[in-house]
């Protein structure tokens, strides 16, 4: 199936439906990416995130322009908070804020009569245990996490040789008195389980804690029919509940209970690296992850001239305002 | 203080009644997984408030010699309706169940200050505090659900 980039997506969807502004002319008023761009650069105009100073011509340039960037900082701005004065103002505040804990909103009467006057909020909350907490059933604490050689579902790092080799199919990790006591050794093929969902992987005898397993959620399958029968069921968050945090709506997928069970043998150590976290628990029972051939990158001639280079001369401004009140 | 006794009664029952309700709903809705964790949530809260004015509780006894207001208690939510208006409606009943709570320990803390009751007025006033994040968390959600469940008609979705 051929793929649409969203903005043409966007546009055909407003398109079909004939949206229109109050002169007939047709919504969104852009057509290109540039266009897009620009129209979503003129709305940050005065807001905290002003970059009306940015093009794509800019953008293109030697090097990378931090926020905010328009007239006053054409080349843009290398430290956000010089002076103790923050923008919580409740007039030019980007949100009035939220509980921690439910993310009931807090409202702008709310906001104003806590005064913020340029002062930062630090917000607290207290300690509430995980959503699922090891039992009977489920006796182990269940996590999920990365590998250094891998990046998300590792569309990109996955077609990298030498990093699809470090890393190249799923495991998890069982500290050495877990595994004992299961009769799991290195590279046995093993069941995760939780209330939701399995996963059948080879297990390596690590460094987590004891009480701990950890799997990595990089593998998955784009199409089941593509991949090995063995390698249908290693999608870590099968296992994970469903379940976000009440302000940043971030999923959580640290924290579920799990048992393991052992499957059968398998032919050789896990294929996790031997090298960071999951190195195993003794040292040179597994051969370690090694690099492969040399590959080739290139080295510019010219470190790209940076505007906002302190070394250059344009020293980083001294605290200019203070909060009204103080000193 | 004859009538005290009678409004910290009706605090107490009026956090079970919305303890009971959170865990109505949250039950009823666990398909919104966010409702299901924070009504479990905001029952605990209750709970924890009728834990701290026990004690109170115990010192003031149950009064029988003065006859409560009429329709002292509201009904909380036995069962819980269906789909985004059902949700809706929900939400809005536990809102009026914890004003109820809310206009209760404000009250239940006026008689305390009279009285100088330090104990029950610090139970009154930080359970007060945690009733209002409770609205406010309704109120929040209340906004979320709604668009669509207002305007998306249901049998348009097949």
């Amino acid at each position: 199936m051929a793929q649409i980039p969203t903005d043409e997506i966007f546009l055909m969807y407003a398109r079909a439906m004939g949206f229109a502004d109050r002169d007939g002319a047709p919504l969104p008023s852009w057509s290109t990416p540039e266009e897009a761009f620009d129209a979503w650069r003129a709305a940050t105009a005065g807001r905290p995130v002003d970059y009306t100073g940015l093009s794509y011509d800019k953008l293109r340039g030697p090097t990378g322009i931090p926020w905010p960037v328009n007239d006053d900082a054409p080349e843009g701005t290398d430290r956000l908070y010089t002076d103790p004065v923050f923008p919580t103002d409740t007039d030019q505040c980007e949100t009035y804020g939220h509980d921690l804990l439910t993310g009931g909103a807090v409202t702008e009467q709310e906001h104003r009569a806590m005064a913020p006057n340029g002062r930062a909020f630090l917000k607290g909350a207290p300690y509430s245990p995980a959503h699922e907490e090891p039992s009977e059933d489920y006796p182990l604490l269940y996590t999920t996490g990365r590998t250094v050689y891998q990046f998300h579902t590792r569309t990109k790092t996955g077609r990298a040789r030498s990093l699809h080799d470090a890393a190249p199919d799923a495991w998890v990790e069982l500290s050495e008195p877990d595994a004992e006591a299961l009769g799991i050794s290195e590279g046995d093929i093993v069941r995760v389980e939780s209330p939701r969902g399995a996963i059948e992987v080879r297990a390596r005898v690590g460094q987590v804690m004891a009480g701990a397993v950890f799997a990595p959620f990089h593998y998955g399958s784009w199409d089941l029919d593509d991949v090995a029968p063995d390698q249908q069921h290693r999608q870590a968050n099968e296992l994970t509940m469903t379940v976000w945090d009440p302000v940043s709506k971030q999923p959580y997928f640290k924290t579920a209970a799990c048992r393991v069970s052992r499957v059968r043998a398998g032919d050789g150590p896990a294929p996790a690296p031997t090298t960071a976290a999951s190195a195993p628990a003794r040292k040179g029972s597994v051969p370690p992850t090694a690099g492969g051939e040399p590959t080739t990158s290139q080295v510019l001639v010219d470190t790209p001239r940076y505007p906002n280079d302190p070394a250059a001369g344009t020293a980083h401004p001294a605290p200019t305002r203070t909060i009204a009140g103080r000193p | 203080m004859p009538h005290l006794s009678t409004y910290v009664g009706l605090a107490d029952h009026s956090e079970k009644t919305l303890a009971d309700s959170f865990r109505a709903v949250a039950e009823g809705h666990a398909r919104e997984a966010d409702v299901f964790h924070t009504c479990h949530l905001l029952a605990q809260w209750s709970d924890d408030h009728r834990e701290r004015l026990a004690p109170v509780i115990d010192r003031y006894g149950e009064d029988e010699s003065v006859s409560e207001p009429e329709r002292l208690h509201a009904d909380g939510l036995a069962e819980v309706r269906s789909g985004p208006v059902g949700l809706l409606r929900d939400l809005q009943d536990l809102y009026v169940l914890a004003s109820l709570v809310q206009t209760t320990w404000t009250v239940v803390a006026q008689g305390a200050q009279g009285l100088r009751d330090r104990e029950l007025l610090a139970v009154a006033t930080s359970s007060n505090a945690e009733t209002s994040r409770q609205l406010s968390w309704l109120n929040t959600r209340m906004k979320a659900a709604a668009p669509q469940a207002l305007i998306v008609d249901p049998r348009s979705s097949s």
